[in-house]
């Protein structure tokens, strides 16, 4: 019997010991700096500053009331998200 | 082209001040998951006909120029319109022919990736992955959004009455959605699944409180295989370790803020990183 609650002891003393344990905090912050270091940059973002229309159909719409050529660009996959 | 020609001030500048400026993915014109109106799609066709018969050249990934009443009259395959000086001299041509007044954007440039429709029981999520490789053209951020059901961020709180140092592991299901996004940018011509993931786990130990907040943290790992072209199966994977923290309000009911990043990840011979947060946290 004692063979068997032995390791399930250890364990949730592990577990308890591995929840109070003050680095803990340390990589909570770290984590955040990764996330926060790893986000898009402005330069990344670039397309951002553009003035997209929606759709085809809208680009001509404003291109005749405007008097402006469309610019199409057809591709494939998600440009918006760089997965493409 | 995000990561060349459209982020090259120029090319901005002629696209907001003299053009009308539209993105069009073709996985939304053709194919099952096509989401495009019918009106939408007869019109590209109509134009990709035009564009065809006046000899100007076509292509699935390509540059269209189009005359403010909507003709075909001018075009760039993509491997010439990467080339910013090449695409630059076809706009500022394109200017001098037609001669559009400049002014302001027609429409204000907005943020591009943004956070999908989610109704107020669901929880939303956002992954960045980047390659740590320089100087490559695949070098730019990949970026997605995961939206989660009451039903499924649910299954990330701790067990009833849980103390601290309790444990428990993510189910197969949420884990999957809330991973299969980690893999760096690579050839995406379409958003169709094809990882295969081979091993996975999010384990979850509960903290002690602090101020109101229960905490727990996110130990995870993962192997998944993922061709890097789509229908070109080959035997990259991506292997990654990773750490989180959630915090949940002081019943233990809700999720109010989660983080998980990549401690070490390759994919082939190459690092990258992954980070996810959730955005937006269920309200009801």
């Amino acid at each position: 019997m004692k063979k068997s609650i032995l390791p399930i002891a250890l364990a949730v003393l592990s577990s308890v010991a591995a929840a109070k344990d003050p680095s803990n905090d340390k990589l909570a912050n770290w984590v955040r700096q990764r996330v926060h270091q790893w986000q898009p940059t402005r330069e990344e973002r670039r397309l951002d500053e553009i003035g997209w229309a929606r759709n085809i159909r809208e680009a001509e719409q404003l291109g005749r009331e405007h008097t402006r050529p469309v610019f199409l660009f057809t591709h494939d996959g998600r440009i918006a998200t760089g997965r493409c | 082209m995000r990561v060349g020609p459209l982020s090259n001030s120029k090319v901005i500048s002629l696209l907001n001040h003299y053009f009308i400026p539209v993105y069009v993915s073709n996985e939304d014109y053709f194919g099952k998951g096509a989401t495009a109106s019918a009106e939408e799609r007869v019109e590209r066709q109509r134009l990709v006909a035009e564009f065809g018969n006046k000899g100007l050249g076509t292509g699935d990934v390509h540059v269209y120029i189009l005359s403010p009443d909507g003709h075909a009259a001018a075009g760039l395959d993509i491997g010439s319109a990467m080339d910013t000086n090449r695409l630059t001299q076809l706009l500022e041509g394109v200017v001098k022919k037609f001669g559009p007044r400049s002014g302001e954007p027609v429409i204000p440039p907005a943020v591009q990736s943004s956070m999908p429709p989610a109704d107020s029981a669901s929880a939303v999520f956002y992954v960045v992955t980047r390659r740590f490789e320089k100087n490559s053209p695949e070098d730019f951020p990949g970026e997605n959004w995961i939206v989660l059901s009451r039903g499924e961020w649910q299954k990330l709180l701790p067990p009833q009455a849980a103390n601290p140092g309790a444990t428990w592991i993510l189910d197969k299901e949420v884990t999957t959605k809330l991973l299969t996004n980690f893999y760096p940018p690579t050839e995406d011509t379409s958003s169709a699944d094809r990882n295969h993931i081979e091993r996975q786990e999010l384990r979850l130990t509960l903290l002690p409180a602090q101020t109101g907040v229960s905490r727990a943290r996110i130990d995870g790992s993962l192997k998944m295989k993922r061709s890097y072209y789509p229908g070109k199966p080959d035997d990259r994977f991506v292997e990654a370790t990773l750490l989180g923290f959630a915090e949940f309000d002081r019943a233990g009911s809700r999720i109010q803020a989660l983080q998980l990043v990549t401690k070490d990840a390759s994919y082939a011979d190459g690092s990258f990183g992954a980070a996810m947060r959730m955005i937006q946290p269920a309200t009801e």
